[in-house]
């Protein structure tokens, strides 16, 4: 049997920047989500997880991540959990990961959405196109 | 032709950059202290920064990515978290000093207490910031530094005897009034004032934010190769003129405003207000990559969106951790702080965390898939390994010679 | 589960030994079809050992270059590793992994990824 393309996670994955399909980053790689698979008893990569929180529970601190998170999911206007990216999102592993969808909705990025909302869009001249 | 204008630029941009608030204090205070007896640690500090700037912009260059974005990938987030608290803290101190040494080098001229130009200062280096381009915003206070060459020409018209100098230089000798220990003090002060972390940072970032690519290397050694030494004569300069006139008379530096003193003496009013505009130059050009670094470190350890090559718009978080940075800053000079002395710990620090910033430089500029066939070569992976050496022995040494001598006295 | 669960494990052998702690995961993408990715990514193996530094630099990539006290120092490092085949993972539960095999059957890391 063929073997598919392997790679060592730490080395490849995680801690690797995220890039929506705009080119835009949308954080790192803070952890994965591990599922055995019914049929073939597996252990599959079943999601990227990114945001508050997740990187601190990563750390150990396992009850500031989970607070974190919490108040993230809920301030977060999807349902379910904003810090997940499932696999079938992504488009391709190289130098960093790249998303096939926009950022915009992530996890990762409601703190973005609530800097801009309530500092950076009241002062002059920031959506000033760079140059 | 346009590639050799464009080298040309780049090596003043160079020069007038490389003097920063640091360089000012630690050559004007060691030179005043010491004489030239601490020369060749400006000669190893300068070759340490080319050395280890040229591989960070080689990484940034080819792999298009900063240091600090790769920091946290390659030594994991644990590290890279203590590598962000220290190099941001000591990034703030010396942000902090560079913002005091504007609103002092403007208070020289207008006659107002820098404590009231500070708030003005800030809000300048934040504007500039927001809106000036980044190409724009390096070459205007890039050149504008060069009018620090007033240190030079007042060096040139004391007309010292240049063999005694060069004797001096090449035999260097702890003075009788000072110890071993307040030698190897200063001399960690000028190191690090020398291979400040945040001009790696910002060098970096910068790469990535004017879209550098491997075909840009070549102009980016000739900045590193001949603008940073050249930018260590300027720093070399200011020594020799504390030497000249500071030490005969046993003058000892604590006040920035003494730096200028040997050009106001020996070169007259119209030399001093150039000198003047080149301080103003350097420290505002400082203060600006010192607040952009405290943005570019960390949003590149969460993986935020950063860099002024984006609207502000697209980075909001990269702009807020500036906005709240050089505020804090603002407050903790306003506090009454003694500028000199937050330069100095700035310095000092800076020293005793290099081998945090360089150490991962040294292993990325190794790794293939991050640099592809630009990988280092075995000259420079002795250098750097010599150096490495040297750092970690630096950074052991810091913390006790700093209790020993009570920070300098 | 996360990764982050599995990562650092303490893990025994199949005598209860303790071998170390799981300092890389190495996945294989051979698994069921997933959208944009292509197949899903399995876990094939753990890197396995006592200090992680020499794996976590990368220095057992033989294309990894460096100086050589460094690579020296940390190749020594990473070649001290087990290398684990999930298939020989008995059980991970309890905040440990434990093995079906003994260390002295455990292979050490391949070159290669």
């Amino acid at each position: 049997m063929a073997e598919g393309r392997a790679l060592y996670v730490g080395l490849k994955l995680l801690d690797r920047q995220l890039v929506d399909r705009d080119d835009k980053a949308c954080g790192k790689v803070d952890d994965l989500e591990l599922e055995f698979s019914a049929d073939s008893g597996n252990l599959y990569v079943s999601a990227i997880l990114a945001g508050p929180g997740i990187l601190a529970y990563r750390m150990r601190r396992r009850r500031w991540g989970r607070w974190w998170q919490r108040v993230n999911e809920v301030m977060s206007p999807t349902d379910g959990d904003p810090a997940r990216i499932p696999m079938s999102l992504v488009a391709g592993i190289d130098d960093h990961v790249t998303l096939g969808t926009q950022g915009g909705h992530l996890g990762s990025m409601s703190l973005d959405h609530w800097v801009r909302e309530h500092v950076t869009s009241h002062i002059p001249g920031s959506g000033h196109e760079a140059e | 032709m346009k590639k050799v204008f464009e080298v040309f630029l780049g090596i003043l941009t160079a020069i007038g950059g490389f003097v920063d608030i640091g360089d000012l204090v630690a050559n004007s205070e060691t030179g005043a202290r010491f004489r030239m007896n601490l020369a060749w640690v400006v000669v190893v500090g300068v070759v340490g920064i080319v050395l280890y700037a040229e591989m960070s912009g080689r990484v940034a260059a080819v792999s298009k990515r900063a240091v600090f974005d790769l920091v946290r990938e390659r030594l994991g987030p644990g590290v890279g978290l203590a590598n962000l608290i220290a190099s941001f803290f000591i990034n703030f101190l010396t942000m902090t000093a560079e913002i005091a040494g504007v609103a002092i080098a403007v208070s020289l001229v207008v006659s107002v207490s820098y404590i009231y130009l500070l708030p003005v200062a800030g809000f300048f280096v934040w504007f500039v910031i927001w809106r000036i381009p980044f190409g724009a915003m390096e070459k205007l206070f890039g050149l504008l530094g060069l009018a620090l060459l007033m240190f030079v020409v007042t060096v040139w018209k004391l007309g010292p005897d240049w063999n005694s100098v060069l004797h001096a230089v090449s035999h260097p000798h702890i003075p009788t009034d000072e110890t071993p220990f307040t030698y190897a003090y200063y001399g960690i002060a000028l190191f690090g004032a020398a291979m400040t972390p945040y001009e790696v940072f910002f060098f970096s970032s910068g790469a990535v934010e004017e879209k550098w690519s491997a075909k840009d290397l070549m102009v980016e050694r000739a900045n590193v190769f001949i603008g940073f030494p050249l930018g260590g004569l300027l720093s070399l300069s200011i020594m020799l003129g504390a030497t000249l006139v500071f030490a005969p008379r046993h003058i000892e530096v604590g006040q920035l405003s003494q730096v200028a003193l040997p050009t106001a003496f020996v070169v007259g009013k119209l030399g001093l207000a150039a000198l003047l505009l080149g301080i103003f130059a350097a420290t505002f050009g400082a203060a600006l990559e010192t607040a952009l670094s405290a943005g570019y470190t960390v949003a590149q350890y969460f993986g935020w969106q950063w860099g002024k090559h984006v609207r502000p718009d697209d980075s909001p978080r990269f702009h807020l951790v500036i906005i709240m940075s050089v505020l804090a800053g603002v407050l903790f000079a306003i506090s009454g702080v003694d500028p000199v002395k937050v330069t100095e710990y700035s310095i000092v620090l800076s020293a005793a965390a290099l081998p945090l910033t360089y150490f991962p430089i040294l292993v990325i500029a190794n790794d293939p898939d991050y640099v592809g066939e630009h990988v280092n070569g075995r000259f420079t992976n002795f250098l750097g390994f010599v150096y490495l050496v040297i750092l970690v022995l630096v950074a052991v040494a810091t913390i006790p010679l700093m209790i020993i001598t009570k920070g300098g006295a | 589960m996360r990764l982050s669960e599995l990562l650092h494990e303490p893990v025994f052998d199949a005598d209860a030994r303790p071998i170390g702690r799981v300092h890389d995961v190495r996945l294989v993408q051979d698994g069921p079809l997933q959208g944009l990715a292509g197949a899903a990514f399995r876990v094939d193996a753990l890197v396995v050992g006592r200090a992680g530094l020499g794996t976590r630099l990368g220095f057992h990539r033989h294309d990894m270059r460096g100086p050589w006290p460094l690579k020296l120092l940390f190749e020594r490092l990473a070649r001290k590793a087990h290398y684990v085949e999930w298939k020989d993972v008995a059980a991970w539960d309890d905040g440990r992994v434990s093995l079906r095999v003994r260390v002295d059957d455990l292979a050490r890391l391949p070159d290669s990824p």
